[in-house]
């Protein structure tokens, strides 16, 4: 005689999958919720950090310039960026609400701080190098990809470059009121802004050389000063070897 | 990840966790009453006939046979027929040894394949009960009296044994090796479930009349151990696992062969079911047919489409990584290798997979203390882990690929 089927062992069985892996999406939920919790933590940060410098700035109004650097600028925004591009990637099925809103409170202390940079360098004579960078959907921009990778390398090569990018799907009235400023046609995107004046379509690296000159500057001071060091290592070891021969 | 795949990979990893939820509610069930070798009395000793057929196994063969002559059973109840199916190398003349003793039998016919060789063999012998031993397996000498007592129950058919793998002295050997320490697990599980559908090659012992009734072994794409047991199963005949008793098999050395065995057995699996398609998700057939066909099938069907997935995702990256090279050349990717706890993918699939690894574990290592032998290889989990997911989609897309265009597998 067959063992019968004993359907109470199916429907315990099932009970017990089903607290396990409600257990397991408790547990993934909180961790989530952390992750947002931390990058809310940073934007709260920047958003200080941002404060802070806004009342320096109007502090230093009334001295020189001559303690102000980048420094005051707040230095958390590209790891918010690369913690958000986490997200994003991550972020199973539909974009969630929470992601949305931590995307736009980003994009806002973006403007912010480029506000300040550029008020900074009005009032120091400073060049602070800074683009602005609009971008859409896969589908709506398949370019923006290729134009996020030459950023990216671009930003890694040149830290002394800060780069402002903004999501036109967003639907923020703030970045609405800077494409309106810059005329950014979101049907050609990707778009750059450098120095108000905007570019639109992909850009190679050399191109955006061309367009942004201070960085060909700092490969120049780069190379120089590489020659010199390898002048000094030669010197060195022409000392080294005399020494030796002595 | 777009929402069909999150769905199906939600809807599978429970599939996956229901089946060991399933499993280890078994065990505890049966915990008590695992072993019934201690009810065993000496006066019930049916005399056995063990099948050894032979193609080209001149190397193995003499080994095979006298591991059987030294099982501890009475002589004049244990016999050995030797069916040589048309071998061309020297087999037929190394049995000749054999040739006075009178428990072992020897015969030797056109070559027709495994299944007419065990037909053969099944037509001459007059014993009880019958079993088979491929040449390229080795019996431990207390295997055949540890089984014994299950054939006590008249209902059984049929009793299966534990295997292991002959000496692991290899990677592939050591994957098998803990792979096969799972399958005394679960093939113990099974039995006690009444829903082992495969009557393993080596030393599965049946009772000789079930042949009259169910009939003999079949082609079966290759995998007659397989079909008989489906069909033993079609005839509600009960097959249960004896796992005392060990027997040592030869695993294949190379990753080729491996290949080959197992599009053979995959397949084989596959196409059986198919013709026994009525057993799935029928009531009639108990366990089997409500709860492991159709969770064996499905776990093939959800491994293709995850590997397809996977080689999907892996394209598509290579060729963004390639399209990422073209624009800004080489760079370090530093983000890759941060340390911050949140860039970890400690999602619920990452807590599942840990789960389904821990049951597995649990599995390989219940399966050694089953056999009550030492095993000496404690740690070849680890290469199982490592190695057994990379290579087991090699088998299985040949396998599919098969089925579709309804192809058997070679033998060899």
């Amino acid at each position: 005689m067959r063992q019968p089927i004993d359907r109470n062992k199916y429907i315990i069985t099932f009970i017990i999958t089903a607290i396990i892996f409600a257990g397991m999406l408790y547990v993934n939920n909180i961790l989530d919720q952390k992750r947002f919790g931390d990058t809310k933590a940073i934007q709260d940060q920047i958003s200080l950090d941002l404060l802070s410098s806004e009342t320096q700035f109007n502090l230093l109004k009334e001295t020189s310039c001559k303690n102000v650097d980048g420094s005051i600028l707040s230095k958390e925004l590209n790891s918010l960026a690369t913690k958000l591009t986490y997200l994003e990637a991550n972020d199973s099925g539909s974009k969630s609400a929470e992601l949305i809103y931590l995307k736009k409170y980003y994009s806002l202390l973006e403007i912010k701080d480029s506000l300040l940079m550029k008020q900074l360098s009005q009032k120091c004579s400073s060049n602070p190098i800074s683009v602005l960078y609009f971008y859409g959907d896969k589908k709506d921009c398949p370019a923006c990809e290729d134009m996020s990778y030459v950023l990216t390398h671009l930003r890694e090569q040149y830290p002394e470059l800060r780069i402002y990018s903004f999501d036109t799907n967003l639907n923020l009235s703030a970045i609405d009121t800077l494409k309106s400023i810059y005329k950014i046609d979101e049907r050609k995107l990707p778009a750059i802004v450098y120095n108000d004046d905007s570019y639109t379509g992909f850009k190679s690296i050399e191109e955006m050389k061309n367009i942004i000159p201070d960085l060909k500057k700092l490969d120049k001071i780069q190379e120089d000063k590489k020659a010199a060091e390898a002048k000094t290592k030669t010197n060195g070891d022409k000392a080294t070897t005399s020494g030796g021969a002595l | 990840m777009d929402l069909f795949f999150t769905s199906f990979l939600y809807t599978f990893l429970f599939v996956v966790l229901y089946f060991q939820v399933f499993l280890i509610l078994t065990l505890l069930e049966n915990k008590e009453n695992l072993d019934i070798t201690g009810g065993h009395t000496l006066e019930r000793k049916p005399s056995v006939t063990i099948i050894v057929p032979i193609f080209n196994e001149e190397k193995t063969v003499v080994k095979t046979v006298l591991s059987l002559l030294d099982l501890n059973y009475p002589k004049d109840k244990l016999f050995v027929m030797v069916v040589d199916d048309g071998s061309k190398d020297n087999s037929w003349n190394v049995v000749q040894q054999f040739a006075g003793n009178p428990q072992v039998l020897l015969h030797k016919k056109e070559n027709g394949g495994k299944y007419t060789a065990l037909n053969y063999a099944i037509e001459h012998a007059t014993s009880e009960l019958i079993g088979c031993l491929d040449a390229d397996s080795f019996v431990d000498s207390e295997a055949l009296i540890h089984m014994m007592p299950y054939f006590d129950n008249p209902e059984v058919a049929a009793v299966t044994p534990s295997l292991k793998i002959q000496d692991p002295d290899s990677i592939l050997g050591m994957v098998q090796s803990a792979e096969y320490s799972m399958g005394v697990f679960t093939r113990k599980i099974l039995g006690l479930l009444d829903a082992q559908y495969v009557t393993p090659g080596p030393f599965s012992i049946f009772r000789r009349e079930v042949f009259s009734k169910v009939g003999m072994y079949k082609h079966a794409h290759n995998t007659e151990d397989l079909e008989m047991a489906l069909r033993l199963q079609d005839h509600h005949y009960k097959i249960t696992n004896a796992h005392k008793a060990v027997v040592y098999t030869v695993g294949p050395r190379t990753l080729y062969k491996l290949y080959k065995q197992r599009v053979r057995w995959t397949g084989g699996f596959i196409q059986n079911t198919i013709d026994y398609k009525k057993m799935i998700l029928n009531p009639k057939y108990g366990n089997l047919g409500v709860l492991i066909l159709p969770l064996a099938m499905y776990s093939i069907a959800g491994s293709m489409i995850f590997l397809c997935y996977n080689v999907y995702t892996f394209a598509s990256n290579m060729i963004r990584e390639i399209e990422r090279l073209n624009l800004v050349g080489f760079s370090w990717d530093f983000h890759a290798f941060t340390l911050e706890w949140y860039f970890y993918n400690l999602q619920t699939t990452f807590f599942l997979g840990i789960f389904a690894i821990g049951v597995v574990l649990f599995a390989i290592w219940y399966g050694k203390k089953l056999t009550g032998i030492k095993d000496k290889n404690s740690f070849d989990f680890v290469y199982f882990l490592l190695i057994y997911s990379l290579i087991s989609p090699l088998w299985l897309v040949t396998s599919v690929y098969n089925t579709v265009i309804k192809r058997d597998a070679a033998w060899r």
